[in-house]
């Protein structure tokens, strides 16, 4: 606030001065801007000018509750069979009728699937309902019909308590489901921790993460 | 044109500034006309393509959003972020900023009163809370920056629009049609509210015992008696010093209950209605009452597009889906497909299923038959009697002699129960009997214990020994109000009612829209709201049923509240 009050005293001399500066970094970034488009052509990577990341990025251990979750058949599957796949695991919660996080989230998994599935025969993809008494197996059928969602991805609904306590473990839980936050996590094989990807992104920052962990 | 630019700038710097951006919003409207007539707009197109993505041509349209995820318009459109009423929505950590005509239009509008719901009244992540904190003014959009954002995802200075607002391949054409709808979103002021009154009603059919009306509406006229008093206290206070910062004075309304009485046979109800909405609108219609069917309100609602609070009724309108109906629950037939669940897991064989030629028996006979509908292991069968012919003792003995090895269902009313209860004792072999819960305050009564085991009632409700907190909070509110707990769920809804309209109308401020109310609604149900009549209440985008399930329970003196569970809550 104390730069406020002073500039507010500028003579005519300081307005002049303030707006040749302006212009001054008007042209700077305009100049940075070409530069950086030069940078930037097909096939030329490693840039200096690459855009700062979107999303947070963790790696945590997570302890899998003793808890059943439902799949879109309506059979009663154990979480620790769901989350002991053998190969890698992308997980997400959504639901079925979520406004602008969820399409955002099951779009990224559609775009990221349609990426890797020619390198990625074992990849497997996990979405679970947070609404679950609204989302049921059969819900959750036709909203993969909708994604055209492949068959490596899975969604998955359950009892409420059951599918709190699933959130609770992943560090994802909002007593209201409206407040949710855009999560992906990430593992390589049940051995491994996950990584947990706080933020919205584009396929390729999830595929770079994802060619990133199998690589290693 | 008024322009908001940061007060540091000097004058002159900020008056070249705006010479700056007015000369370029005046090049775009000599360029716009030559772009724009190549087409008819038409807004009738354009609410395709922002409610359900479609194109004119019937193709979704497509859209990349995060800079490489493409989608197409039947998952994503406009409508689903920024919602039908386009004043947008927060959700965790995305803000989706309101588009309609008046906020595109005009400058963005720092107001404060908007910014407070964003800063104080929401749970937010860290990015969310900076992002509230930081908000970028902008100019007024054009017909030709706004195609420009559309397509490009720049707004009027050229900043970039979050990558969450997908970026659309849109013809021009396209973009014509769909600013022509934009044009009208939030236009005309939502019918039943001026600046001083918001009119609500409520129905009272026909049928309904006295005590049950008096009950709903001593309820209402309190909560209103009390929200006026509220209301009128901050209007008075809001040009004294202290409270003169008041920024939601705009916002203040008088409550206006208007009871609307429903007579005579159902067909003639909606004549009625639209003779009592034509004599006073109302925004919306809060509780109401009836002991059958609900329908005709229902049917009114959708197309007078008033949304309807939470009645009470066993025959919520389904058949007909719709927008503007929201209830606590399905009712009988959500009763029916939760028994249809427990049916198909603990039984076999013949289920005979007794009803009356009358809505509160067709419709959960009819539920029922579709939910077992392919179940391969139990065999439905029909009893219907006619709407009011008398049973006797001797109807249930040759129920039970036809077919010795079935269940029964009985979708029946309180007064057939006495011959049940005689018969019980004289049949030789009485067989498992289901009901539904409005069965249960008659046979608690009368029904001979030593035959409990053969009672099984749906149970829609939280169990007798499951508390919610704010339950305590409602009934105090009710005793200090002088009201006698007589009829505590219809007293208990009557106030979730009340309180969840109350709750969405202080988020949309001073934006009074049908469609942007029943958002909020959507968005608050799931809060601290329930008073815990049912266990868990929620809703979503579309969403009209709050509660979802059913318990199955038995008669039991030893269990508290006299009734026992005999299946988790089961969620058809």
């Amino acid at each position: 606030m104390q730069s406020v009050r002073v500039l507010g005293r500028r003579t005519r001399q300081y307005d002049r001065a303030l707006m040749a500066l302006v212009f001054i970094v008007i042209l700077g970034i305009l100049a940075s801007f070409t530069r950086a488009h030069d940078g930037a052509q097909p096939g030329v990577g490693g840039h200096q000018m690459s855009a700062p990341k979107r999303y947070a990025r963790a790696v945590v251990s997570y302890e899998t509750p003793d808890v059943h979750l439902i799949d879109m058949t309506g059979a009663l599957v154990p979480l620790t069979d769901v989350l002991n796949y053998q190969g890698p695991l992308l997980l997400q919660f959504i639901f079925t009728t979520c406004p602008t996080v969820c399409p955002a989230l099951s779009g990224l998994f559609s775009a990221t699937l349609d990426r890797l599935e020619s390198h990625a025969a074992r990849l497997r993809l996990i979405s679970i309902s947070i609404d679950p008494e609204h989302d049921t197996p059969e819900r959750l059928r036709a909203y993969a019909q909708k994604l055209k969602a492949k068959p490596q991805w899975h969604f998955f609904t359950g009892r409420r308590e059951d599918i709190a306590a699933v959130q609770k473990a992943f560090d994802a839980y909002q007593n209201n489901k409206m407040q949710h936050e855009p999560l992906t996590y990430l593992r390589a094989s049940p051995a491994t921790s996950w990584v947990r990807l706080d933020g919205f992104m584009s396929a390729s920052d999830l595929v770079a993460e994802y060619r990133q962990l199998v690589s290693r | 044109m008024s322009l908001m630019l940061p007060r540091h700038l000097g004058r002159k710097c900020r008056r070249l500034l705006r010479a700056a951006v007015v000369s370029g919003a005046l090049m775009s409207a000599i360029i716009t006309p030559a772009q724009m007539a190549s087409a008819q707009a038409d807004p009738a197109l354009g609410k395709r393509i922002y409610r359900d993505g479609l194109l004119p041509s019937g193709q979704p349209m497509r859209a990349v959003l995060q800079d490489d995820i493409a989608v197409d318009g039947t998952h994503l459109n406009c409508a689903v972020c920024h919602r039908w009423s386009g004043f947008g929505a927060t959700e965790g950590a995305a803000f989706v900023p309101p588009i309609t005509a008046g906020a595109l239009y005009h400058p963005r509008d720092l107001n404060r009163a908007d910014l407070f719901r964003k800063m104080y009244q929401e749970v937010q992540p860290k990015t969310r809370w900076l992002r509230a904190r930081d908000p970028r003014v902008r100019p007024a959009y054009t017909d030709e920056t706004l195609r420009i954002a559309l397509r490009e995802g720049k707004d009027p200075t050229g900043r970039a629009l979050d990558p969450l607002m997908p970026r659309y391949q849109l013809s021009d054409d396209d973009i014509g049609h769909l600013i022509a709808y934009l044009k009208t979103l939030a236009t005309t002021p939502a019918p039943g509210i001026d600046a001083e009154v918001i009119h609500f009603a409520t129905v009272v059919t026909d049928g309904v015992a006295a005590a049950q009306r008096e009950a709903m509406l001593d309820v209402m006229h309190a909560y209103m008696q009390r929200k006026n008093a509220d209301t009128d206290a901050k209007r008075k206070r809001a040009g004294f010093s202290l409270y003169y910062k008041d920024e939601f004075v705009g916002a203040y309304r008088e409550w206006k209950l208007h009871v609307w009485h429903l007579r005579g046979p159902g067909n003639t109800w909606r004549a009625q209605l639209d003779a009592y909405y034509r004599a006073q609108p109302v925004f919306a219609m809060l509780s109401g009452i009836s002991t059958g069917m609900w329908e005709p309100v229902h049917t009114f609602c959708e197309e007078a597009e008033v949304p309807c609070l939470f009645p009470h009724t066993p025959l919520p309108g389904i058949s007909s889906g719709g927008a503007y109906g929201f209830y606590f629950s399905k009712g009988l037939s959500g009763e029916a497909q939760a028994l249809a669940r427990y049916l198909a897991a603990t039984q076999g064989g013949l289920v005979v299923q007794v009803y009356r030629d009358r809505a509160s028996g067709r419709v959960p006979a009819q539920a029922l038959h579709q939910a077992l509908h392919g179940n391969p292991n139990i065999l439905l069968q029909d009893e219907a009697l006619s709407r009011d012919a008398p049973l006797t003792a001797g109807f249930w003995q040759r129920l039970a002699q036809q077919d010795p090895d079935a269940v029964w269902v009985l979708w029946l009313d309180a007064a057939d129960m006495d011959t049940l209860v005689t018969a019980a004792e004289s049949l030789e072999s009485l067989p498992q009997i289901y009901l539904p819960a409005s069965l249960i305050p008659a046979l608690s009564a009368s029904w001979p214990p030593h035959l409990d085991a053969k009672l099984f009632f749906t149970y829609p409700y939280t169990l007798p020994d499951q508390t919610l907190p704010r339950r305590y909070r409602v009934r105090a509110w009710l005793r200090s109000r002088r009201l006698a707990l007589t009829h505590e769920r219809i007293q208990l809804n009557t106030y979730f009612a009340l309180s969840i309209a109350d709750h969405a109308l202080v988020h949309l401020v001073e934006h009074f829209s049908r469609d942007y109310f029943m958002e909020s609604i959507e968005h608050e149900t799931e809060n601290a709201l329930n008073p815990g009549v049912y266990p868990h209440l929620s809703l979503g985008p579309g969403q009209r049923f709050a509660s979802k399930g059913s318990y199955i329970v038995q008669l039991s003196a030893a269990a508290p509240g006299g009734l026992q569970a005999v299946s988790g809550w089961i969620v058809p």
